[in-house]
């Protein structure tokens, strides 16, 4: 999940409150240190959550007393802190004398028993539980502080209502570090120890509470399949090279989180697949992988096609007839993580992490709080009803903004003529690549090297980058003259990296192909699709940028064009550079 | 990358929630009516985040117009 800086929370937040409404769910902070960079991060949590908060402060250390003044509103989260109260002793906590430290004790169970007593009406209380956090560690003796930190968490356990929540903060603060968690200098000036990471983590360890007083647990997970459940593209590397075992260091991080994920579908998630591939590639996976943990009678519905993903996850949402807001998309791309994130704004996004042993944990720690995990023997049975239950509609919904979305890429394709300082990549991509290749046919790094010297070959390469970064050389287009006519030239390969595949970059390359050979005073393109196992997506493409077929058969299809009745595609959104040609051609 | 101004004045503008037209090389806070002490504890906050630094203890208290505050963070941010 993308962590928005504070001051983009700010924004956010800013931007919802325009657009929720509805009846104020009141929250009250009662506390003892000063937490009012807080206000904003719950106003906006709730509000992603569809609910219309007013957040409220108590006075500055009057937790008692605000107790029974904001009894009556629905959530009210206190923070009780030790080191005010330790700051108003006087003389240096360590040499209190026990008889001292119990009275201390004393007083804050007192407290505590008020506090419990005054909200017994009030319908959710969030009471952090106590830290020693602020005070030096005693790492071989447990210091006064400490010691009287345990006895008081274990009084709050034992004497702690039904409708209080214990949160404990010393975990809070444990999971980021007390270096990045309290930050003394504002503790001395503002009584504000806390940090904004400390805050953001926070906002995660509240976020149950939040999602239940909202009634907005999510109930479906969407994930992609390359490199997100497996390692790997199924579609270039196939069924022996992916990886998803346990016993693999590649596919171990994946094997744990489809295990996780077969434990929420056993307490009734929603498991879904969205995934840019053949159908039957992703199908022989789920049937037919050794290692695979999920299977199918574990995922409620497979969308597995070349649609963009914001069309297959309203689609999901609509056939399982559940809110987008209680979808998790999971991707390990962030071109479609970011895509959904603009066009489906209502989804939770979660990327899987670069580092990718960090996927698991950070899988967990961002989604399993998403979850009402008390479920019964009921929920684990939802999977099958679900599936028996609800009914495929066909019709499907396209939105325009996809274009939109498209444009905000900032997609560059820089082209060039015989690159041999890139051979090796060229040679290796029509080696490898499998989905978007029109011929499929393999050269070596000595033929490629070949072509380039030879005058009746042109060897056009892509660098594509986007705001993004840089996607490198991934699409290659091979054009050879016609040697019975000097104005006819034959497109002997076309190919694309899968990662690109969606973004309207094979349109604009043939297109600048075309109008460069053109410009060059050829008359006439022949152009073939080839069929293979793996390039069914391709088989119309030279028929969309406006070829005629000359042969059609079972393995393909032969098609022409003249360039004089070539009309160009305008793709506004992209942009591009030729670099001119290392070996200029004369015609 | 925008200029550190562009960046502070758009940061100024969400944390004091006025509009990014209010905010002016002669801001500060005697001109902003939403600049408290809480709003000053947010700001600092905001601006240690947002450009990756840390303001050091004695400059707090005084980063009260907007050219002391562009100052101190193009000292900083290197």
């Amino acid at each position: 999940m993308v962590e928005l800086k504070y001051t983009q929370i700010l924004q956010e937040n800013k931007i919802l409150k325009e657009k929720v409404s509805g009846e104020p769910f009141r929250v009250a902070i009662l506390s003892n240190i000063t937490v009012n960079t807080i206000k904003e991060l719950i106003e906006y949590d709730l509000r992603r959550n569809g609910v219309n908060p007013i957040v409220e402060f108590g006075n500055f250390d009057n937790i008692v007393q605000d107790s029974l003044e904001y009894a009556d509103h629905n959530l009210v989260i206190i923070f009780f802190d030790l080191q005010t109260l330790v700051d108003n002793i006087p003389g240096y906590f360590e040499g209190l004398s026990d008889d001292k430290v119990d009275q201390v004790e004393k007083r804050i169970m007192g407290e505590i028993d008020l506090i419990f007593s005054n909200l017994k009406t009030t319908a959710t209380v969030v009471f952090n539980k106590f830290t020693s956090g602020f005070f030096p560690s005693g790492f071989i003796k447990i210091t006064k502080i400490e010691s009287l930190v345990d006895r008081l968490n274990r009084y709050l356990t034992t004497s702690c209502p039904m409708n209080v929540e214990l949160l404990d903060l010393g975990k809070v603060v444990g999971d980021i570090g007390i270096g990045q968690a309290i930050d003394v200098r504002f503790y001395y000036s503002s009584k504000a120890p806390y940090t904004i990471p400390l805050f953001k983590k926070y906002m995660e360890a509240i976020k149950p509470i939040i999602l239940r007083v909202s009634g907005k647990f999510k109930k479906a997970l969407v994930f992609d399949c390359d490199n997100t459940l497996w390692k790997g593209v199924i579609g270039e590397d196939g069924m022996d090279k992916i990886e998803m075992s346990s016993t693999s260091v590649a596919g171990r991080p994946y094997f744990e989180v489809q295990r996780i994920a077969k434990f929420l579908s056993e307490r009734g998630v929603m498991i879904c697949i969205c995934s840019k591939n053949n159908a039957d590639d992703v199908e022989d996976v789920f049937l037919n992988h050794k290692d695979m943990v999920l299977r199918n009678e574990d995922i409620i519905l497979k969308k597995v096609n070349w649609i963009d993903k914001a069309t297959n996850i309203r689609e999901i949402s609509r056939e399982l007839n559940i809110g987008l807001e209680s979808i998790i998309f999971i991707d390990d791309s962030a071109m479609e993580t970011d895509l959904i994130r603009q066009q489906v704004p209502e989804i939770t996004v979660f990327q899987v992490p670069a580092a990718v042993h960090e996927y698991p944990k950070s899988f967990l720690n961002s989604l399993y709080n998403l979850f009402d995990l008390s479920g019964t023997e009921e929920d684990r049975k939802r999977t099958t009803l679900y599936k028996e239950q609800f009914v495929r509609q066909s019709e499907t919904s396209k939105f325009e903004s996809i274009e939109d979305y498209l444009s905000s890429l900032d997609i560059f394709l820089s082209i060039t003529l015989n690159d041999k300082v890139n051979i090796g990549r060229i040679a290796q991509l029509t080696q490898k690549t499998n989905q978007f290749n029109l011929t499929t046919i393999r050269y070596s790094e000595a033929q490629i090297a070949e072509y380039m010297e030879d005058h009746g070959t042109m060897i056009f390469s892509v660098f594509i980058k986007d705001k993004f970064g840089d996607s490198g050389i991934t699409a290659i287009c091979i054009v050879k003259e016609d040697p019975t006519n000097n104005k006819a030239v034959f497109i002997d390969s076309f190919l694309m990296s899968c990662r690109i595949i969606g973004r309207n970059i094979e349109v604009c390359f043939l297109d600048f192909v075309l109008r460069y050979l053109k410009d060059r005073g050829y008359e006439n393109v022949l152009a073939t699709y080839r069929r293979t196992q793996k390039n069914g997506q391709v088989e119309s493409f030279y028929e969309k940028m406006g070829f005629k077929f000359q042969a059609v058969g079972d393995d393909g299809k032969d098609y022409f064009i003249i360039l004089s009745e070539y009309v160009p595609f305008e793709i506004a959104y992209i942009r591009s550079e030729f670099n001119g040609s290392l070996k200029i051609k004369s015609t | 990358m925008e200029s550190i101004e562009k960046r502070i004045s758009l940061l100024m503008s969400t944390v004091f929630e006025i509009p990014e037209s209010e905010i002016s090389v002669n801001s500060s806070i005697d001109t902003i009516d939403s600049w408290d002490s809480i709003r000053h504890l947010n700001l600092i906050l905001a601006l240690e985040e947002e450009f990756g630094i840390v303001i050091p203890d004695e400059e707090v208290g005084n980063l009260v117009n907007f050219k002391l505050i562009e100052l101190i963070i193009t000292e900083n941010v290197k």
